[in-house]
């Protein structure tokens, strides 16, 4: 039973708004299905995106307790390794051609190109975390988040640099193109974001699960607790972040895809996706894996669906405001459960 | 090497119109920071809500023909300065503030820092070009701060390091930061000043002595974000031009830098910090530009255009350094800034 006290009046007015939300979607999907079901498709594979990135920052997060700003700019990077050996068909850093490029046919040489890309991803995540986050083991909070902010902006100035002004491809097989369900037209792109997503977290819920998962947990509930029963602190820092650059690659990549850009370039533009990402961060709650999919789905769906049906209602603001639907979630989400949806409620201190 | 040149952009640097930019965003930030301990990485937003208070409502279309019918045609100015100082900021720090402020301190972090790369979309989007101007921004809203300047605009001041319109914004500047500061002394000497540097030591001491925590903090964000908002109104007087791209992280960073550079916690720190930060980039600039030119830094390691990029890396590394190494500032003091994690 909910009783009207101040905690509750944020969630009575969600209530009441999602009524009448509900019925109007439930209107519209009778109305026209395809475009119903097109927009449908279009949300979740924005929310996988979005999933994607805060699912790497919540690994980070979790087991470091760092809040990482430069999530954006290794997305770019990562994707920018994929660009290097597909595009420029040469390994990074490197005058040496790509081998991989020309294995089979088209989509498995660039398949094993941006397995490559991963790993790059991922050794950027582990010098990252050994050279700046290891030393600041135990200091102040604000001094690792600083050090985040600095690390993007070097990062970023590395990847607008190398992009200059001109995008630089990542020739994805499947481009922009796609396929038409009972009328809805769906970007292949899409596809292959949500089948990332899923197998994703399957592989993070089964990785929790493992010996090296067990240790992680533990590290994130108590850190000098872990190091007493023999954990290698150290090494679980390192897994988290190299998972962490890893899962932000790939985010990287979708994001010059439909339904986020149509581009399929890296440009400086890229790295915002892990800033668009923040809400659901916040809204699944900054420690919880399963809050990050639930936090992407949500407000990718609310994201693509206010655009699509709500833009009419709202000439004042015009084409570009679902940029801002996120963040007006991520308020919502915080007056209602300030602690996420799956996360920690320890978190609240008032 | 020219070092003439080099010595005349350092000091350009150091006393320069950035600098007090920066000084202002980085008292605000202080305030949040230093004394509060509040972690704001969206000290852009409060810029640029300085910025865009004074040039919407001078320039942009839309709200232009109803204020001017409002008010007249003479006060524009004004109305502008007190959007963009007070009305901005202010309804920004309420917004930042109340679903945030009571939770731990990286969920202020995390939403301000979304807010700023928000806006800056926001202020970007080709629909909204009649209010903010899209990506191209606005100007021609600073030409009544300009018509009092008593400088010769083709003149060169102070050294020839200022152009008159430079020289008027350099001296309404520093002028500005002075009485700020000045301000933010008296404010943080006072009870009220004690009351926040105790929620900063420790939050539930200060509650279980009745003071109202919540409150305290959002008067210090507010008051914070109106400083730095200043700051964004004056660069955008400076710059003549409100632009989305003016504001992005690297500026909150920059402020950040600049703060800690001169001591989290100290009323004057952040003044000096902003002033060593440009005139350290200045520097640096023209430092590799020279060494560029005559041949001393080789091509394969930065060529001449990429100068630009290179000093904010320089910068980002060092401030990274810093922060490992001495968090609390060059002047600053370990005792004031015993901050645990919250």
């Amino acid at each position: 039973m909910i009783r009207l006290d101040r905690d509750n009046v944020p969630l009575l007015f969600l209530i009441g708004a999602l009524i009448p939300t509900t019925i109007f979607l439930v209107i519209q999907a009778v109305n026209d299905p395809a475009l119903f079901l097109e927009t449908l498709i279009k949300a979740l594979g924005l929310g996988a995106v979005y999933a994607l990135i805060a699912l790497g920052f919540v690994l980070i997060f979790k087991a470091t307790q760092t809040v990482n700003f430069a999530q954006g700019a290794l997305a770019a990077a990562g994707a920018l390794f994929v660009s290097f050996l597909v595009a420029d068909e040469h390994i990074p850093f490197t005058t040496v051609p790509n081998p991989l490029i020309n294995i089979g046919p088209e989509w498995l040489g660039w398949g094993l190109s941006v397995l490559v890309a991963l790993i790059f991803a991922a050794l950027l995540g582990l010098i990252i975390e050994r050279i700046t986050i290891r030393p600041m083991v135990g200091e102040p909070l604000f001094s690792v988040a600083v050090i985040t902010l600095g690390l993007e902006i070097v990062l970023r100035v590395f990847n607008n640099d190398t992009v200059k002004t001109e995008f630089r491809a990542l020739e994805i097989p499947w481009g922009n193109g796609g396929t038409t369900v009972g009328g809805a037209f769906i970007n292949y792109s899409v596809i292959a974001a949500l089948i990332t997503a899923v197998v994703a977290f399957v592989g993070v819920f089964f990785f929790y699960r493992s010996k090296t998962g067990i240790a992680m947990r533990a590290v994130a509930f108590d850190q000098e607790a872990a190091m007493a029963q023999g954990i290698n602190v150290g090494r679980v820092f390192a897994i988290a972040w190299a998972a962490g650059a890893v899962l932000a690659a790939i985010g990287g990549i979708f994001a010059t895809q439909p339904p986020v850009k149509q581009t399929g370039a890296v440009e400086p533009e890229t790295a915002n996706i892990a800033f668009r990402a923040l809400p659901a961060v916040i809204l699944g709650g900054l420690d919880s894996a399963t809050g990050a999919l639930l936090g992407g789905l949500i407000v990718g769906l609310a994201e693509i669906f206010a655009g699509q049906y709500a833009a009419g209602e709202s000439d004042w603001l015009g084409a570009g405001y679902p940029v801002i639907v996120p963040y007006i979630v991520m308020i919502i989400g915080l007056l209602v459960r300030p602690y996420g949806l799956f996360g920690t409620p320890e978190i609240r201190r008032v | 090497m020219d070092w003439g040149s080099i010595i005349e952009n350092t000091v350009r640097g150091l006393i320069g119109e950035q600098a007090i930019y920066f000084a202002l965003a980085a008292l605000g930030l202080n305030i949040h920071f230093g004394f509060t301990g509040l972690l704001n990485f969206g000290q852009a937003v409060f810029m640029a809500a300085g910025a865009y208070g004074l040039a919407m409502t001078v320039a942009s279309e839309e709200p232009h023909d109803l204020i001017l019918f409002t008010i007249g045609d003479g006060n524009g100015f004004w109305l502008g300065i007190f959007m963009g100082v007070i009305v901005f900021p202010v309804i920004l720090a309420l917004i930042l503030g109340i679903p945030t402020l009571r939770l731990r301190a990286d969920y202020l972090a995390m939403v301000t820092i979304a807010t700023a790369e928000i806006f800056r979309l926001v202020a970007r989007t080709p629909a909204l070009d009649d209010w903010t101007g899209s990506s191209d921004g606005l100007t021609g809203f600073a030409s009544t701060f300009y018509d009092w300047s008593p400088f010769e605009p083709r003149q060169r001041y102070f050294f020839n390091l200022f152009q008159g319109n430079q020289m008027w914004v350099f001296i309404i500047g520093w002028i500005t930061v002075a009485i700020v500061a000045f301000i933010l002394w008296l404010l943080i000497r006072s009870p009220w000043g004690r009351v926040l540097k105790a929620i900063r030591e420790d939050e539930d001491a200060a509650r279980s002595l009745g003071k109202n925590a919540y409150a305290y903090k959002m008067q210090a964000l507010i008051l914070g974000g109106v400083v730095g908002a200043i700051g964004g109104t004056l660069r955008a007087i400076g710059t003549q031009s409100a632009q989305p791209d003016n504001f992005i992280t690297d500026v909150t960073f920059f402020a950040w830098v600049a703060v800690i550079l001169g001591g989290a916690g100290k009323v004057f720190g952040p003044i000096i910090g902003s002033m060593l930060l440009w005139a350290t980039l200045a520097f640096a600039d023209t430092f590799l530009r020279e060494g560029v030119d005559a041949g001393w830094v080789p091509d394969w390691l930065i060529t001449g255009t990429q100068v630009g990029q290179v000093r904010f890396m320089l910068v980002g590394l060092g401030l990274v350094f810093l922060a490992w190494r001495r968090p609390q500032g060059i002047f600053g003091n370990k005792e004031e800034m015993a901050l645990d994690d919250r």
